[in-house]
């Protein structure tokens, strides 16, 4: 093992590590996601079942399709559901870094922080990419049973294809989901205790700041458009901008920390 | 072993430094006892040593190594066992198959001996354990890595009074040639019998640094009621017994050190204390 940036034998061992010491609070974690998503979903439909059993009529590309509502309530959480969540998961990236015992064993494992880097990102952010979905696939399956069970209509069992109506607006889906994740893990990073809350509060802070100069700023451009393809390419660019700084401000942050503040 | 040079460390920039240039080495092959009142910095320089805080000016090296670097195989040859740690709840087996790979001088023979030692089995669920015994779980792990460098923060706080001796006992025996020790603490009768060397620090920085042979060399520790031996002594404080006094010693002479008395007199004069060591310096020694 002597390379001292990256080595696949210490990273390997380092995320059996992780795995063997927190992958109980991981499993815990998603059912938690899963359970809370099945019951707002199930209470939503229940509550209302008059409007969810009829169907939805809407044009795409000048053409009638029709779609029943609750498949498209259960794509709209599982949407929700990736954003609120996927935040929240980026966000635990720094979870056990609050206090000085947590940060002197982190700093002091023998593993460069590129690995500690690397295996924080696959257990906060990647795992919740891959394992969300199935997530979603688990909780279609509850409901369709449920649903076939209660109502005995053929239109629940007809699956939804969640990733396929995920990806259908491309652009507008993901690019502000890596954007918020990458923040969030950033602020994860940054801030240790209640990271979430203050990176909520700072991105809305910004957000807030930014809309009030862009509402300026088009004030001064009357009457320009700004189609479909302009707003895309500014927030693919905006993309492959905010996410790879945001993911090496948080490497040289993690790098960089020490086991007391101090300036 | 371990190379202090010219250290410098405040955790603000407008407030005090705890260290400004600091110099000091640690060599291999000996336990150091590294004391204090609280707040100076003992455990500050620990973290200094092992590179998880980073000095405003100076370096430490360790074993040639700039400590801060935070390589890999750096941090493969220390330990670090704090006052307060974490562990998590899982079976001790299970947490010495994770991190003992990243240890290349880990001994399973040594671990289960030391376990043993403790009355402590690799079985058992660290979630389970009561603060000291974690601590003894810890420091038997630590022990078994075979690091060169092993620091430990106040190692025996929250030990039974057998814990203390096994701790002591295991230091003692798993001491090697290769190894540097370095024990900041309070409770200095802990650990009194196993040190080679005492560095005290003040609110200036260092302010004494000697090997416990050359201070039972030239210095003699009593307990007196001998008011007028107590009033000639170098250094004396009241006592049960009457008073705890140091005087000057001579060949042939040696008493045991009163790590105590040697801490207050460092304290309180610190000039007098190491002037009994330059006077004698010229001759020989050290």
């Amino acid at each position: 093992m002597k390379n001292d940036f990256f080595n696949l034998t210490r990273l390997r061992m380092l995320l059996g590590k992780e795995l063997l010491e927190n992958g109980r609070m991981m499993l815990m974690r998603l059912l938690l996601v899963a359970g809370i998503i099945l019951v707002i979903f199930l209470a939503m439909v229940f509550l209302d079942w008059e409007y969810y059993s009829s169907p939805h009529i809407y044009m795409m590309n000048g053409e009638s399709h029709a779609d029943d509502r609750s498949r498209v309530t259960l794509a709209m959480l599982f949407a929700g559901g990736a954003y609120l969540f996927g935040t929240v998961s980026a966000s635990f990236i720094g979870a056990r870094l609050s206090t000085k015992e947590q940060r002197l064993e982190s700093v002091m494992f023998p593993a460069s922080t590129f690995e500690k880097f690397l295996v924080r990102w696959i257990v906060s952010v990647l795992f919740f990419v891959l394992a969300y979905p199935l997530v979603c696939y688990a909780i279609e399956i509850v409901s369709l049973a449920l649903f076939s069970s209660v109502a005995g209509s053929g239109l629940w069992l007809r699956p939804i294809n969640i990733i396929g109506y995920l990806l259908h607006v491309k652009a507008y889906v993901i690019c502000p989901f890596l954007i918020l994740q990458s923040l969030f893990m950033l602020g994860g990073i940054l801030w240790h205790r209640h990271a979430y809350g203050k990176t909520f509060v700072s991105l809305a802070l910004i957000v807030l700041i930014c809309a009030v100069i862009v509402t300026v700023c088009l004030q001064n451009h009357e009457g320009a458009y700004y189609g479909y393809d302009y707003c895309r390419r500014w927030l693919i660019g905006s993309t492959i901008v905010i996410v790879p700084v945001s993911y090496a401000l948080a490497y040289f942050r993690l790098r960089e920390m020490d086991v007391e503040d101090h300036w | 072993m371990v190379r202090i040079e010219n250290l410098s460390f405040s955790y603000s920039r407008k407030g005090a430094k705890v260290y400004d240039g600091l110099d000091l080495s640690f060599a291999e092959g000996k336990i150091y006892g590294l004391l204090g009142r609280n707040g100076v910095g003992k455990s500050t320089l620990l973290y200094l040593m092992a590179g998880a805080l980073t000095p405003s000016g100076g370096k430490v090296l360790v074993n040639g190594v700039d400590s801060r670097l935070r390589l890999p195989k750096t941090f493969s040859d220390i330990f670090i066992v704090p006052e307060e740690f974490t562990m998590p709840s899982i079976p001790f087996a299970d947490y010495v198959k994770a991190h003992s790979g990243f240890y290349p001088k880990f001994s399973h023979e040594d671990f289960i001996r030391h376990l043993l030692s403790f009355e402590l089995q690799p079985d058992v669920n660290l979630g389970s354990l009561s603060m000291g015994q974690k601590k003894k779980a810890f420091m038997c792990f630590a022990m078994a890595c075979n690091t060169s460098l092993l620091l430990m923060d106040e190692p025996t706080n929250g030990l039974d009074i057998p814990g203390k001796s096994n701790f002591r006992r295991l230091i003692s025996t798993n001491m090697t040639d290769e190894r540097t020790i370095i024990i900041s603490t309070h409770q200095v009768r802990d650990v009194e019998t196993l040190l080679d060397h005492v560095t005290i620090l003040g609110e200036d920085g260092l302010i004494f640094n000697r090997s416990l042979h050359s201070v039972a060399s030239r210095l003699r520790f009593f307990t007196t009621d001998n008011k007028a031996l107590a009033s000639e002594a170098l250094f004396s404080r009241a006592s049960l017994g009457g008073a705890e006094i140091i005087i000057p010693g001579s060949a042939g002479q040696e008493t045991a050190v009163n790590m105590e008395t040697l801490f207050e007199f460092a304290l309180s004069e610190p000039e007098l204390l190491n002037n009994q060591f330059i006077e004698t310096e010229d001759g020989n020694e050290e």
